[in-house]
This record gives structure tokens, sequence and C-alpha cells, in this order.
């Protein structure tokens, strides 16, 4: 097994809460691994510490073989990086089209005042809306996507970055089933393409149709990381779930 | 004989999708209920339906016959149904006792305020202790004993209380949880409350009501209702791949 992200140890308090606690885990080149737990586990705090939102008191994150603990956003997004949010961020008022091409406009502030999209960029963001499905929404400004459809935005805007890695934060949260199951088709023929995915997920049939790994989380610690089979059955998962007397 | 009825009630947010469908259940005065079920169920949501802060699409809600489904949320109150929702809607800079005031807001007998004032720092002596100081300064805790003082004020039949322990560290929690189970046994309060903690949440109740993807999927005691299996589907998700075998 070769692991494409590895986390070691990784620690993130806030005052006396701690967040995540020594958290250990690896994402497999080429797998979808889950990241469940109940709320308050830290599995979002733990999200931020991949993406580089927030920094982690402790321990070691190595992306592709590399240190990035600690680097700035869109560092860890140049090298190979992508991340959705658990709520949309879509900019409004620009079309889907313009949302495509903002995440790549890496010639500094130039390029995005220029407020020109090359033609070849325009067919890259075609192509990739087309795979998502919504090429035919291109032109509208992206306030007047329904939430799903802003969710296929949100993938689809990563993607024009190629990622080595996709950080999912509910791609099923607030989505029609016809679309969840559009969602999820994507995930699994970008998979089948060679995208690696780490995904936060609370509808536990997502979870279980589409990891090959899931880590369990709570209270901030890793209890195990299992393929679903196995973490379906470990008393100590819906424990954590139910919570204690 | 049921309280509070509730029949085929659909409803949703804006023009987004139906959160809740055709949902029934029934609660018997003086008893305390507990819905669990997975995010997203629709927990939530039923007690804002219940509250007068949503509208049912479709459906009835009846409490003591009269129908409030619908109705604003003064009137729902008015009918004795009270509800303490989970994101802490005290006022941070009124002091316990003018938030405790404001609670007996539909009252308009000052001395049967000033009573219910007393009735409340005897029952929560912590708030007696702590009654000019401003609500933002209290605990987690303190802050949540607040929150069903000034919901008794009104003195509801019906109290409908959204994740009691949110937040809160697990000893701060279980006295919570004492508080409530003497709600019940002291003043036979009818109470349906929505616990993340299940474990928790169950220890205080009669009965549950189990919810998942916005409809009612059982209910049964709840002291055995964790021993069905279908818990264990709703929680941790049905394993796809055991059909298609491993990948």
């Amino acid at each position: 097994m070769t692991s494409l992200l590895e986390l070691r140890d990784v620690t993130k308090t806030y005052g006396g809460l701690v967040a995540v606690d020594q958290a250990s885990f690896d994402v497999e080149s080429g797998k979808i691994t889950a990241l469940i737990g109940p709320n308050g586990a830290g599995k979002t705090t733990a999200f931020d510490t991949i993406s580089g939102i927030i920094e982690p008191d402790d321990g070691s994150i190595v992306f592709d073989g590399r240190e990035i603990t600690g680097m700035m956003p869109h560092s860890i997004t140049s090298r190979g990086i992508g991340r959705t949010f658990q709520i949309t961020r879509e900019l409004g008022d620009m079309t889907v089209l313009e949302n495509m091409v903002v995440p790549n406009a890496n010639r500094g502030i130039r390029g995005l005042i220029g407020a020109r999209i090359d033609e070849s960029e325009r067919l890259r963001a075609l192509e990739v809306l087309e795979f998502v499905g919504i090429a035919q929404l291109a032109q509208l400004p992206a306030k007047r996507l329904s939430y799903g459809q802003k969710k296929l935005l949100e993938l689809a805007s990563i993607l024009m970055t190629g990622p080595k890695l996709v950080l999912l934060d509910e791609p099923a949260g607030g989505v029609n089933p016809a679309l969840l199951e559009r969602i999820m088709d994507r995930i699994e023929k970008l998979n089948a393409e060679g995208t690696t995915f780490l995904i936060v997920e609370h509808n536990m049939d997502v979870v279980m149709r589409l990891s090959h790994s899931i880590v369990v989380m709570a209270h901030g610690q890793v209890i195990l990381q299992e393929t679903p089979e196995v973490v379906r059955n470990d008393t100590r998962v819906l424990e954590a779930y139910l919570g204690g007397v | 004989m049921a309280i509070l009825e509730i029949q085929g009630l659909t409803a949703g947010y804006g023009s987004g999708p139906d959160i809740l469908t055709g949902v029934d259940l029934e609660v018997e005065e003086g008893k305390t209920y507990c819905i669990i079920g997975p995010n997203g169920a629709g927990k939530s949501t039923l007690l804002k339906v219940v509250a007068g802060l949503l509208e049912p699409r479709v459906g009835s809600v009846t409490f003591n016959g009269a129908e409030i489904g619908g109705k604003r949320p003064d009137i729902v109150l008015s009918n004795g149904v009270c509800f303490v929702p989970q994101d802490g809607s005290l006022f941070p800079e009124m002091t316990v006792r003018e938030n405790l005031v404001m609670g007996a807001y539909l009252t308009r007998d000052r001395a049967a305020i000033a009573e219910r004032l007393d009735e409340m720092m005897d029952l929560f002596p912590i708030l007696g202790e702590r009654s000019s100081q401003m609500a933002q300064t209290l605990s987690g805790g303190e802050q949540q004993q607040l929150l069903l003082a000034r919901a008794l004020m009104i003195r509801p039949t019906m109290m409908m209380i959204d994740e009691p322990s949110l937040g809160l560290a697990p000893q701060i929690a279980s006295q919570i949880f004492e508080v409530i189970r003497s709600l019940s046994a002291d003043l036979g309060m009818t109470l349906l409350l929505v616990e993340q903690n299940v474990r928790m949440g169950l220890a205080v109740s009669d009965w549950s009501f189990v919810l998942d993807l916005g409809t009612k999927r059982f209910e049964g005691p709840a002291d055995t209702v964790l021993d069905d299996p279908r818990i264990r589907d709703l929680y941790l998700g049905k394993l796809a791949r055991a059909v298609e075998g491993p990948r």
C-alpha cells in the first residue's frame, strides 16, 4: 500500500478544548477514504489542518512524500490537494464558467482582473462542467444554482486544478437523491481514473458505498481505521455514535 | 390519551426539498419522549414545526385538541407548548432575572411573574445566586439551566428541548439531565427531547421515536429501543459492498 497522505499525531486545541488529539491515519493512493464520527469528533478540524486553513499545534502531515504541515492553503492546493466545504462558497454574482477559472487564476492579480478567459481554459472548464452535468448552466450567475448544483460546481472548480487528492466535506449534505446519485457516480468515475479522495460525510449509506477505508474519530481521537465491513461491525463505532450515560 | 398528535406531517424550508415526510406520532401527557436518529433525520425540524417556527406543507399538528400546525409561535406558546432551541437564545447582555422575566412575556399579572421568579430561584439555586449577573457571564451548564427556567416561566404543559447537552462537559450534561428528569417527576411536565447523546436522552425518557431521512422508522420503549437491529443500519449505514464483493 502507498500512502498519498499521512497524518501522524496531529493535535489541535482551542483554549482548553482538544479538537484533534494525536490523530494518525493514512489515505491510500488511488482509493476513497472516509472520515466519520459523531458531531464534535474533530473531522472538520482534521480537514482544516490538511488543507492549511489551520496550523496544528503538534504532529506532522505528509503529502506525496513531502511535509506540508502548517503550509499556506494556496501552497497546499498547488501541491495537488483540492478541497470543498460543508457550506458551498461560490462567487454568486459571477457566472458558473467564471467560477470555474478563478481557482486556476495563478497568474496573480492581473490574471484575476484581466476579465478574459482564454479559449483553452474555457474549453477545459466546459469539459469539466459537462463531466459533472451542469455545462448547460455555464453562463448563469452561480447564485441561481440549486444547492446541489452548487455542490457540483464546487467539485468541478477544484477539478480545474488537477488535484491528486480531493477532500470533500459533506458532499451529500442537503442534496436531493437524484443529484446525490450523480455526485456519487462522478466521485466513483474520478476515482476509477486515479483521483484519490478523503471524504467527511454523515450519510452512512454514501460512506459505506463509496469507501475502501474508513477512519473513525470520536472526541478528537482516531479510534480505528478499517474497511467498511469491519467498521460497521465494531461495537466501539456504534457506541461512539450513541454516546455514553 | 394523546396530548400532542401529529398526522401525515410533511415540512421543509423555503423552496427546498421536504425534510419531513408523512410523519405520524402521538405524545401522552406527563411522559418524556426522546426523538433519536442520525444527522439529517429531521429531529430538530420536527420540533420547529410543532413550535410554530416552520409551517407544515401537509398534515396536522394538534395539541390538547386544538390545531396548532402553522400557527404563530406566540399562539403555540399560549396553548402551553414551549420550545427550548439549541442555539443559545438567551439575551446575553441582560441579567439572569431579566432573562427569566422575558420568559413570562405573555403574562400580564406582575404578582404571578414575581411568584414564578421565586419558584425558579428555588428550583435552580444557582440562578438565584447569579440573578443579577449578565447571562453571558454564566457557564455553559448554567446557561442551559437558565434556558430551561426561562421556558418554565410561561408554565407550559409541554416542553420541547433541542440538544440540551450540546457543548457541555459530560458531568455538566448529567446534571442537566437530572434537572430534566425532575421536570417530569416533580412537575409532571410532558417532555419531547432531541438529544445527540442518545443513551443520556433515553435514560430520562419513557418512549422513543426513531427518525431517519425525514420519516419515522419505528418507535418503542426508551429502555429497549437500542436493542432493535435496525439501529445499526440507521447510524452506520448499509453495506453496499457486502453485496458487490470487495473492490
